[in-house]
């Protein structure tokens, strides 16, 4: 089945105890951040892209605060679809890896430590 | 005691006993209440067999059999009624007199259902997609002595990627350099 194009929503998130409150833009995803990562209140760190990525076009996108994604959407159905990301921070790829996205399942990635806050990347589709 | 023969009591029945031996069996018969009995018994059973004749029905011919066979079957399938159920006779009425409605009314019934199979089948996979959590086939890390492990939260319907072993840095700054010039 020829692949659609798919809104992909990618962010880079910030853990930290130093936080008072949690951003508007992240609170539907604050339970799951908390049962996930143990902090109280998460802000959003970087650019925050929400897109249409159409099939088989690697496409990269600048996180910010040095981080890089490169994203390929390979395939999609009424299910979900197959994404092939790659994590980078400067020249360091971070991870690589094929997912299978569905909706209302956001993909979380837990990157590295920076002081007592850690750096998480999450993926979501959105249909 | 050897038992007396009354076998000519039979040729006396059958009047077949001539002349000496006719008087002679009269003149035993008159004598002899024994034999006399048996002649009478004789004589009882020839005249039932004369009352009651053997019946002997002349065979008929095979087409002739065969037509009577088949006008038999006929005449009962004509008297016997095929039921009717009430509904059966409401549904030839309605054809018969109406049928531009049934034709119009098994149409619509039909667009219905595929409506409503087409809505059923698009919900269930607009639940089926909404129940399937994300599933990482591959994952991988390049910078030595790091690793990459997959999980699924059930209870958030979240997937997470656990990347373990990277470098800690104190602030944002030093981790921009360290991984500027990190190769993996």
């Amino acid at each position: 089945m020829p692949a659609s194009a798919e809104q992909l929503e990618v962010r880079l998130i910030r853990a930290s105890h130093e936080l008072k409150t949690t951003d508007d833009d992240l609170k539907p995803l604050l339970p799951t951040l908390k049962k996930l990562f143990g902090y109280e209140h998460y802000t959003r760190l970087g650019n925050h892209h929400q897109q249409k990525f159409p099939p088989a076009q690697r496409r990269r996108l600048d996180l910010g605060e040095g981080f890089t994604i490169f994203i390929t959407v390979t395939n999609s159905d009424p299910r979900g679809a197959d994404v092939e990301f790659e994590w980078y921070s400067g020249k360091a790829a971070l991870v690589k890896s094929n997912v299978r996205l569905t909706p209302n399942s956001p993909l979380l990635v837990r990157g590295p430590e920076v002081g007592k806050d850690w750096i998480i990347l999450a993926l979501q589709l959105h249909r | 005691m050897k038992q007396p023969d009354f076998s000519w009591t039979a040729g006396l029945a059958d009047q077949q006993l001539k002349g000496w031996r006719r008087w002679w069996a009269e003149r035993h018969l008159a004598r002899n209440p024994v034999a006399a009995v048996e002649y009478r018994e004789q004589v009882r059973a020839r005249e039932l067999l004369h009352e009651n004749p053997p019946h002997q029905p002349v065979p008929e011919p095979t087409d002739v059999f065969w037509a009577r066979v088949r006008a038999d079957i006929e005449q009962r399938h004509q008297t016997t009624p095929v039921p009717h159920t009430a509904l059966a006779s409401w549904w030839t009425r309605l054809w018969t007199e109406q049928p531009l409605v049934v034709v119009s009314a098994v149409l619509a019934l039909l667009i219905a259902a595929a409506f409503v199979t087409v809505a059923w089948h698009r919900a269930r996979v607009t639940r089926t997609a909404a129940t399937e959590p994300t599933a990482v086939h591959r994952v991988a890390t390049t910078i030595p002595h790091t690793v990459a492990s997959p999980f699924h939260v059930p209870e958030t319907g979240a997937t997470c990627i656990w990347i373990s072993g990277l470098p800690w840095t104190p602030d944002m700054t030093e981790m921009q350099t360290l991984f500027a010039h990190l190769d993996s």
